[in-house]
């Protein structure tokens, strides 16, 4: 039944930290921005969004 | 004149004060948290609050001052919280223009830290919750001006303490604060802002009253209290951003143009965490406190941050509906729903009237859904209002979905894209009697008779029931 408007597809972003490898909640207009730094909440450490270990998208 | 610590003197037997140090790494967050879970609502003074460096901050943590809704009317002159809607729909009518004094006259100048003299990390800001990015300024009055007519604006927005000097600074995109900002920046200035925190609760109550732009808030804010608010001239911007002169902390700066930075997340009204945004940032010039100053925090998404929000949307709501339906009597915003419920009480409404009334109230951004109760519902029980929809509603009859409406801001179950959503208004009230003085045309609700019930009371009246099963 996928499609229907009745799914409940999710709508967070999640970005991993490459270096301590903590999930984090992050808009997706912050990841669409150039230049701008995500900053990990586990270890304050900033980082541009393409070197992310991963991300997960809604 | 009235002002955080003269409150507190007046509330002093509804204030609980911890007799241990407690961090303010989660710690003062959680005791919150459990009153809440005990439905007990003091203010919490923390004398002792423990740093996250384990040192004892010698600047007390005040927070939870809002959680009690008897409290925070009270606070407003108004005796009983189940009539702040309709005290609170014309609050702009009362406004008191404010007064300037001398810094002289000024306790908030008590100790002025200029350039590299201020420094934010002695502040005892809170990490409220797990996964916040960091310690966040949650009751700081953020006030800019509209550089085209020099009128003030003011709004609590959530601060993350970053550095010595340097804050992010969450800003609606819809807010009068962003308005002020964009015209400061469309010109390639950085945008003048000053922060006070911690004053009267009827003058922070009355600071966040939803007004017009541009319009001040200074003297709504006196209005609350009662008597004019006293002001000074910022250090850094001078008569162009006035601050109270009996706040406890005034942090002043600028917002850089076009300094965007990542903000958040961070753990909202909502129940739900907010995810990481970017925002612009604020360099701070200098900060200014009482020698003794108290260090005001509100507990996000706790009735601390609900309660006096709420309320005044309460009024808002209020003076909105009641202009198409006089049956109007009263409008509850529950804690239960966060900001995206509102309940409607109606006395005899005419065929239709209901309806009309959740139209208009439905038209204010925060909310989702209206619900519409007749006078024998209290509105103030969540458990009665889930009984008369349980009991009164009629799914295909009695909901009307509005698509296309204003997405309320920070709701978790968002969709992902778009810029609208769907919204409900749900009538909870009873059919009208055919002729007056005859019942309603439906079946009578379960009573017993106030004898029966006032014998009953007599029987409990100073019975200790706390360790009886729930």
């Amino acid at each position: 039944m996928s499609g229907s408007i009745y799914d409940k597809p999710g709508n967070a972003t999640w970005a991993q930290c490459p270096s301590c490898d903590h999930w984090f909640h992050v808009s997706p207009t912050l990841l669409a921005m150039d230049g701008v730094d995500l900053i990990c909440p586990g270890c304050a450490k900033p980082f541009p969004p393409a070197d992310a270990k991963a991300l997960i998208e809604n | 004149m009235p002002d955080l610590r003269s409150y507190l003197n007046e509330i002093d037997n509804a204030i609980f004060r911890p007799d241990t140090p407690m961090s303010v790494v989660q710690e003062i967050t959680a005791l919150q948290h459990a009153m809440a879970a005990r439905n007990a609502n003091p203010a919490i003074f923390v004398l002792q609050p423990k740093l996250a460096d384990g040192t004892i901050s010698d600047m007390p943590v005040l927070t939870n001052l809002f959680a009690s809704r008897e409290l925070a009317a009270k606070a407003l002159g108004i005796d009983d919280h189940r009539d702040s809607a309709k005290a609170l729909s014309n609050l702009s009518s009362k406004a008191i223009d404010p007064v300037v004094v001398d810094a002289a006259d000024a306790p908030v100048r008590d100790i002025v830290d200029e350039g590299d003299a201020a420094n934010l990390l002695s502040l005892p800001a809170l990490r409220q919750h797990e996964d916040d990015v960091g310690h966040y300024i949650t009751c700081g009055h953020i006030v800019t001006y509209d550089p085209d007519t020099g009128i003030d604006n003011m709004g609590i927005q959530r601060l993350w303490v970053r550095g010595p000097r340097l804050m992010g600074c969450y800003m609606l995109e819809t807010s009068h604060n962003m308005i002020n900002l964009q015209k400061f920046w469309s010109k390639g200035e950085p945008c003048p802002v000053a922060i006070w925190v911690g004053h009267h609760p009827a003058v922070e109550m009355g600071a966040q009253a939803k007004l017009g732009y541009p319009e001040s808030h200074w003297n709504v804010a006196g209005g609350a209290l009662g008597e004019a608010l006293r002001l000074v001239p910022s250090i850094t911007h001078g008569e162009k951003i006035m601050v109270p002169a009996d706040a406890e902390i005034v942090i002043e700066g600028f917002l850089p143009p076009g300094r965007i930075e990542a903000e958040g997340p961070f753990a909202e009204f909502s129940g739900y965490q907010g995810p990481q945004i970017p925002n612009p940032v604020v360099e701070v010039t200098c900060i200014t406190r009482r020698a003794d100053a108290i260090y005001h925090d509100c507990g996000s998404g706790l009735p601390d941050h609900l309660v006096p929000d709420n309320m005044g949307m309460e009024g808002a709501i209020f003076a909105l509906a009641r202009q198409v339906a006089p049956s109007l009597i009263n409008v509850h915003v529950p804690v239960s729903g966060r900001r995206f419920h509102a309940y409607l009480q109606f006395k005899d409404p005419k065929p239709g009237e209901a309806r009309d009334a959740m139209m208009a109230a439905i038209a204010f951004r925060r909310l989702k859904a209206v619900f519409a109760f007749d006078d024998d519902i209290d509105v103030f029980d969540d458990r009665q209002a889930m009984w008369a929809i349980a009991t009164r509603v009629q799914w295909h009859r009695d909901v009307m979905k509005l698509d296309g409406l204003t997405l309320a801001p920070l709701d978790p179950s968002a969709p992902a894209t778009g810029k609208t959503i769907t919204k409900a208004a749900i009538d909870a009230t009873l059919p009208t009697a055919a002729k007056p003085g005859q019942p309603k045309p439906v079946a009578p609700r379960n009573r017993v008779s106030d004898t029966a019930f006032a014998a009953a009371e007599a029987v409990l009246d100073g019975i200790d029931i706390t360790g009886w099963p729930r």
